[in-house]
């Protein structure tokens, strides 16, 4: 059947828009300040006159979060959120500022950090260097930075487990991310022995680059097509290889899945398939019946499920819910969907600090008021911004389930033998 | 993903079925491609465009004769039920429409009425005054059509504006001092200064109308207006979004989520497998290869609107799922010379059977039902039938997917 | 009876589209008594329903070398004086495949005959230049096109006649002309609004009327031997060109891509009608068709994109004297003296021509008014700038200070250039947008209703660009009309221009009304008379007055 609306299509359905407005319903800028033009006027509106002359351009623009939640509420697929970023991209600042380079070069600035780790997150934790960065970075000196690990994960990996893990006859690809390499390796090593023990080996790609979110948002859109020409020849390999790609951040999976091809104009129809969330890929082999997953019997955790933004335009939420709700000691409460505030670096910057707070109170509270210790979440963004602001542990949803796992019985359940 | 039910849809009428499913113990799901027309609602569910709103007859391929008129008044007292609750009081019963208000002071007969909406009453043309309260610079909201239609009718009316320092930041962007925007500022303190800046300007009134802008703020603002102005506040609806359906939308979400129920927004089903005439499995855009199975399958995709229909050149579709399409075979038949007159493509939709199952390359699908605005042969606008048909229609899927009739609880 | 009207004027041009405006102006400029009279608004018939192309001339270069250096002359000439109106966005003369390329040198020298600078350029330049160009193309040809907006521009030539003393009436129609034995006085009009009628007295009537002139000449006892004829237009969601693109060959239909404001436009069609159709301006399906066909050609892309309206205009052809069947059709520009033509003195016809020439036109006529008159003031026209382009706005003298502006402010500059210091958008209620696809505000609407000449909301919509964008109306008609209902027009009148207003955009849009325009107009529909009921307003108000 021929489908009008597979051909009729202007660039992200920007003339598809039927002027509802129910976008300005569910952005959550709009809703604390009134500077932002709105994703209805920023998007598809202003799209129109952006294409007359780029003077048309409104500076307003930069407070649009790219949370995506427009997109979702929109009825008529509209992707007003890449039509913002690129519009951002084509007519915001010309020369960046030093901050918003180093804040979306998350991975080289995360290199760094790691071999010093010890000194930065010292350093970046005291009270008078975040005046200083305040004070000549516009880094707002009430955010908490990210501790940099002092190993990365890829060290970690390439020394400890590399080798071993050709041995599994199954392979998967781990797209770790800046995150788990520099910040928090630990969940890479939580996916490691997950998978490891439903019989799948981790392979990782040659020469990772940053997904490049952080640098979409921030307009560096050269450097971020440099990153995913790599990545995606990397990706490639790795099909090539019959492997799936994983991750277990959702703005990565989100970034390599859909904003290569929106936002960048990369071709990346032939991998999106084969990129996945980890924990979709857990469920659906569990669905399928191909793994089981045996929990440990005196696992205990009531948990609030927080769903980020890009996993609400993923829509994959329920893939992570769901494989926590497999875990017999867990009772899980599903938090209302909302943004956290934080929207990836959007946060950290000083002008910024007070909308992002905002945004996020009734989420604090909903936290508080429920007395969770821990709140699940599959963005290492709103885990900061939720562990700044309440006094909630914020694990990926991958971490619980190797906590909660019986390693050996899974192993024993899916035949994996010893090594 | 496996289901009892999966719906392709998340308006009134796929949440009508979902709900009734879920509250038997079905699990459901329901996959929407962003939000519904709900947004736009009047403040009222209408039924049939008369003064008495009670249906005898119907033309055969109606889809109240579908339904069975004699099933009407059940499914009255369901809606309002299941809207009950939500946490969402509607006023009105089947049989006896009640005229609301309308954006610019026309009068119309509506069957169900969200309980802080206007509606009118014969008695008001000797009760005394009636002041109609604007907020200043909100574009959306006309009192002075409001009070001329209340005049027409002969009642006693005046306009007032209002203002506050927080809504002004509003404007801020010359775009976004909208409904929902006023709504979300009407809370604590904001009332209490707005209400008193009312006080003398409808001192005496017999009632206050304001746009209907409650809800998203505190839930009480309203009612704390009335208790500082000491006479009754009503509501009457503004254009653009609808408050009152983004609350109602909001809440039936919820609902439907704490019987058990999955919503998954901002996704659509883009195929469907079909084997020995039933459907098995759909899948959808955001989850790729993992299918949604089910039992039984709803498709309350809605009309052109929310591309449950598109239209080319060349013809009239129903996207998702190929169903087959009751509509003008010829473009220039699908419309009329003026757009305020019946369109013919109102009433365009899928064919149904005797129990709204749906026809794929000419035969019968078992276990698929069409449910709303996307059933043919209603006109929503002229026959003022379009919240009737879509709760109709969803319920009596429900019963065909349950095999029996759905439970009347009996509400004070 | 038929109210005297006191004054009486040296010239009374009938006719509001782009030659009367023109006329109006210039006879004011030159200092005469003027009144300028129009039965509906503005820039409603043929001026306001074409391309908006700012011809080079390129296109009748081959067939009517006087047309062309007519064109490209004025064209020169609207780049000064009427800046504000204009985009100079260039254009290209492509030859597909299918079309003789051999054609390209006859033309390129026919445009360096009549002064058009016309320049082959490779087919791979082309595209860099317009990316939206049919990439097939095996040649293409880079001449000055532009685009110009009617409105605006018929807008700025009323209002600079006005503040040179014009007087300005529109939605008056021409009842009768008064005459004098053979001597035309003056003539009896009839305020469409009231209803009420009066005469006015002038030295001289110019009959600036386009198609309807062979009425306004019928009125006066002599004939005019014109011929309508029809031309349908497609306008998209957006821009998709940036360059004009035209094909390199015999002129034909839809040859022309223009891209005008937020939008571009397809056309046309061309078909004899009888006078009878000359208000029903109806596109069919089959010119809609060929319009997309044609049109896919110039820009591939057209044929995946959102289609908003299509509309058709009327030329007003006019045939030589000697020639009643009209076979030899000039489109030059005809100026009649019916004193020396019929006998008749006072009188005096203005037609032919096009856009492009409008102030051409208005030149020669108003040069012949003048020497009926005795006045030797010479033209200033040709160098005067239009209000709107005698300066750089003051709020936006540079690039920096243009984006720095709020979005009401940016669509009111780029629509009324140096006129824009007028508008105040000192408060933020002012500054809120009416029309959002448009950026038009409340500010400008005021403007446009205290000083341009609007009374209705369908003048609003083409004094700024209200209700001109993708949702037709649906989102600002009501909050305009809320604003018009402000300065004291009554609301139930106000809610039946809404309905007017919409009803004139659907026209628009139902020879297109598939895919997303389908999708607009049911939810038009639902909103005015689903949610609104404003079908129901009539019936209602008709029970009123029989209860009373």
């Amino acid at each position: 059947m021929k489908k009008y609306e597979d051909s009729n299509v202007s660039a992200n359905n920007f003339d598809q828009c039927t002027k509802c407005t129910i976008c300005t319903v569910y952005c959550p800028m709009l809703e604390v300040n009134p500077l932002y033009p709105g994703p209805k006027q920023s998007g598809p509106d202003g799209e129109r006159y952006r294409l007359k002359e780029p003077k048309y351009y409104d500076m307003g623009l930069k407070y649009c979060l790219n949370c995506k939640r427009c997109e979702v509420a929109c009825p008529s697929g509209v992707r007003i959120g890449d039509i913002i970023a690129l519009a951002k991209a084509k007519n915001g600042r010309k020369v960046p500022k030093l901050r918003d380079v180093m804040l979306a070069n998350t991975d080289f600035v995360g290199s760094v950090a790691t071999v010093v780790a010890p000194v930065v997150n010292t350093t970046l934790g005291l009270r008078p260097v975040k005046r200083v960065m305040d004070a000549t970075m516009a880094i707002d000196h009430r955010r908490t930075f990210p501790k940099y690990a002092s190993e990365k994960f890829t060290t970690w990996f390439r020394r400890n487990m590399a080798e071993s893990q050709k041995e599994f006859a199954k392979q998967v690809c781990y797209f770790h991310g800046c995150y788990a390499n520099y910040n928090y390796p630990q969940l890479g090593k939580d996916l490691v022995k997950v998978l490891n023990a439903v019989g799948y080996g981790v392979r990782l790609m040659e020469g990772e680059r940053c997904c490049g979110v952080a640098k979409i948002a921030s307009g560096l859109i050269g450097d971020a097509t440099r990153d995913a020409r790599r990545n995606l020849s990397e990706m490639r390999k790795a099909v090539a290889e019959g492997m799936e790609i994983v991750a277990t951040s959702s703005s990565c999976t989100f970034t390599l899945r859909d904003e290569y091809d929106h936002v960048l104009g990369l071709e990346n129809g032939d991998v999106r398939d084969s990129v996945s969330l980890a924990t979709r890929f857990l469920f659906r082999l569990v669905e399928s019946g191909e793994i089981r997953l045996a929990f440990r019997e005196d696992f205990r955790m009531r948990a609030a499920y927080h769903s980020a933004c890009h996993i609400e335009k993923l829509g994959w939420g329920i893939y992570s819910t769901s494989l926590l709700k497999m875990i017999p000691g867990m009772e899980l409460i599903m938090l209302p969907s909302q943004c956290c505030g934080i929207a990836g670096t959007f946060g950290f910057k000083k002008e910024n600090y007070d909308y992002s707070q905002a945004i996020g109170r009734p989420l604090f509270d909903r936290i508080e008021e429920l007395g969770v210790e821990i709140v699940a979440t599959d963005c290492e963004t709103c885990k900061w911004q939720i562990e700044m602001s309440t006094s909630a542990k914020v694990l990926n949803p991958i971490s619980i389930l190797a906590e909660a796992i019986d390693v050996e019985k899974t192993r024993e359940l899916n035949n994996v033998i010893d090594l | 993903m496996k289901y009892d039910v999966v719906i392709a849809g998340g308006g009134l009428a796929g949440l009508m079925s979902g709900i009734a499913l879920a509250r038997e113990g079905r699990s459901v799901a329901i996959i929407s491609f962003g939000d519904s027309a709900l947004h736009f609602s009047s403040g009222s569910l209408e039924m049939w465009n008369d003064a008495e709103g009670a249906l005898n007859s119907v033309a055969a391929n109606h889809p109240y004769a579908i339904v069975g008129t004699q099933h009407l008044d059940r499914y009255s007292r369901i809606t309002k039920d299941i809207f009950a609750s939500a946490g969402e009081q509607l006023k009105g019963e089947y049989g006896c429409n009640h005229l609301r208000i309308s954006p610019v002071g026309v009068l119309k007969p509506a069957w169900l009425t969200f309980d802080d909406y206007f509606v009118f009453d014969p008695k008001m043309t000797d009760g005394g005054g009636v002041v109609v309260v604007g907020i200043d610079g909100y574009l959306d909201f006309y009192p002075d059509f409001i009070a001329d239609g209340l005049r027409r009718k002969g009642v006693e009316c005046d306009v007032a504006s209002v203002s506050l320092p927080e809504l002004e930041r509003l404007r801020e962007s010359a775009t976004e001092m909208r409904s929902v925007g006023i709504s979300r500022l009407l809370k604590g303190d904001a009332v209490e200064r707005l209400a008193h800046q009312m006080a003398p300007l409808v001192h005496g009134a017999q009632m206050v109308i304001m746009p209907a802008v409650f809800g998203l703020g505190d839930v009480d603002g309203r009612q704390r207006i009335e208790r500082v102005v000491g006479c009754p506040v009503r509501v009457a609806p503004t254009a653009s979004i609808s408050v009152a359906g983004v609350r109602a939308q909001k809440k039936l979400v919820e609902e439907f989520r704490g019987l058990g129920g999955t919503y998954i927004l901002g996704d659509k089903v883009v195929s469907c497998r079909i084997e020995d005439g039933r459907v098995v499995g759909v899948r959808s855009h955001n989850h790729g290869d993992v299918e949604f199975v089910a039992k039984d399958f709803i498709l309350a995709m809605g009309s052109f609107f929310s591309r449950g229909l598109v239209a080319t050149p060349e013809e009239i579709y129903e996207p998702t799922f190929g169903a087959a399409v009751v509509c003008a075979e010829k473009r220039e038949a699908w419309c009329a010379e003026r757009i305020l007159e019946a369109q013919p493509f109102q009433r365009y939709g899928v064919r149904v059977d005797g129990n709204l199952r749906v026809e794929i390359d000419g035969s019968v699908v078992e276990n698929l039902y069409a449910v709303g605005s996307i059933v043919a042969g209603a006109d929503a606008v002229k026959e003022g039938c379009g919240a009737g048909v879509v709760v109709a229609t969803a319920l009596m899927a429900a019963e065909q997917i349950l095999g029996k009739e759905l439970d009347v609880k009996e509400m004070n | 009876m038929a109210a005297k009207f006191s004054k009486e004027y040296d010239v009374i041009i009938i006719g509001g589209g782009a030659t009367g405006a023109g006329t109006a102006r210039d006879c004011a400029l030159r200092g005469l008594k003027v009144l300028l009279v129009e039965r509906k608004d503005f820039a409603t018939g043929a001026t306001g329903r074409n391309h908006g192309l700012l011809h080079s001339g390129a296109r009748y270069a081959v067939t009517d070398g006087e047309s062309a250096a007519e064109c490209i002359a004025e064209n020169m000439i609207l780049r000064r004086v009427a800046r504000h109106c204009v985009e100079e966005t260039e254009g290209l003369f492509i030859t597909l495949p299918e079309d003789d390329l051999s054609y390209q040198s006859l033309f390129i020298e026919s445009c360096r005959r009549a002064g058009i600078k016309a320049e082959a350029i490779d087919p791979r330049e082309a595209l860099r230049l317009e990316p939206s160009v049919n990439p097939t193309l095996i040649g293409a040809v880079k001449v000055p096109d532009g685009a110009v907006d009617p409105f605006r521009l018929v807008s700025a030539n009323v209002l600079d006649a006005r503040l040179h003393g014009a007087e300005v009436l529109n939605y008056h129609q021409v009842e009768s002309l008064l005459r004098e034995q053979d001597r035309i006085v003056g003539v009896e009009l009839r305020n469409l609004t009231t209803g009420e009628s009066m005469q006015v007295r002038s030295r001289v009537v110019v009959n600036a009327a386009g198609i309807w002139g062979a009425k306004i000449a019928e009125l006066a006892g002599v004939k005019l031997n014109m011929f309508p004829a029809k031309g349908s237009l497609l306008v998209f969601g957006h821009r998709i060109n940036n360059v004009v693109i035209n094909r390199c060959r015999k002129p034909a239909d839809a040859d022309i891509l223009v891209p005008g404001d937020t939008i571009s436009l397809i056309g046309t069609t061309s078909l004899r009608i009888p006078f009878e159709e000359v208000d029903k301006n109806v596109v069919t399906p089959e010119e809609v068709d060929v319009l997309l066909r044609e049109g896919a050609k110039l820009a591939p892309t057209l044929a995946t994109t959102r289609i908003l309206r299509a509309y058709s205009g009327v030329r007003p052809l006019v045939a030589a004297d000697n020639d009643p069947s009209g076979r030899s059709i000039s489109r030059g520009i005809v100026c009649l003296d019916h004193a020396e033509r019929d006998g008749l003195e006072g009188f005096v016809t203005i037609t032919g021509g096009k856009l492009m020439t409008y102030r051409l036109m208005a030149e020669w006529v108003t040069d012949l008014v003048c020497r009926k008159l005795g006045v030797s003031v010479g033209c200033t026209t040709a160098s005067t700038p239009l209000p709107g382009s005698k300066d750089v706005p003051s709020r936006a003298k540079s690039r920096k200070e243009f984006i720095s502006l709020g979005v009401g402010e940016k669509g009111a500059v780029g629509r009324h250039g140096d006129k824009a210091d007028e508008i105040g958008f000192a408060n933020s209620r002012d500054a809120a947008l009416v029309c959002e696809c448009e950026q038009v505000s409340v500010a400008e609407l005021r403007y446009a209703i205290q000083s341009l000449n609007a009374t209705k909301l369908v003048d609003l919509r083409r004094r700024t660009r209200l209700g001109m964008g993708t949702c037709q109306g649906h989102i600002c008609v009501m909050r305009a009309a809320g604003v018009l209902a402000e300065n004291n027009v009554n609301s139930t009148d106000v809610l039946d221009e809404a309905a007017s207003f919409i009803q004139e955009r659907w026209r628009g849009v139902k020879p297109v009304a598939w895919g997303d325009a389908l999708v607009e107009a049911q939810f038009t529909q639902w909103f005015y008379d689903g949610v609104c009921g404003l079908s129901e307003l009539d019936r209602q108000k008709t029970n009123q007055s029989e209860e009373k």
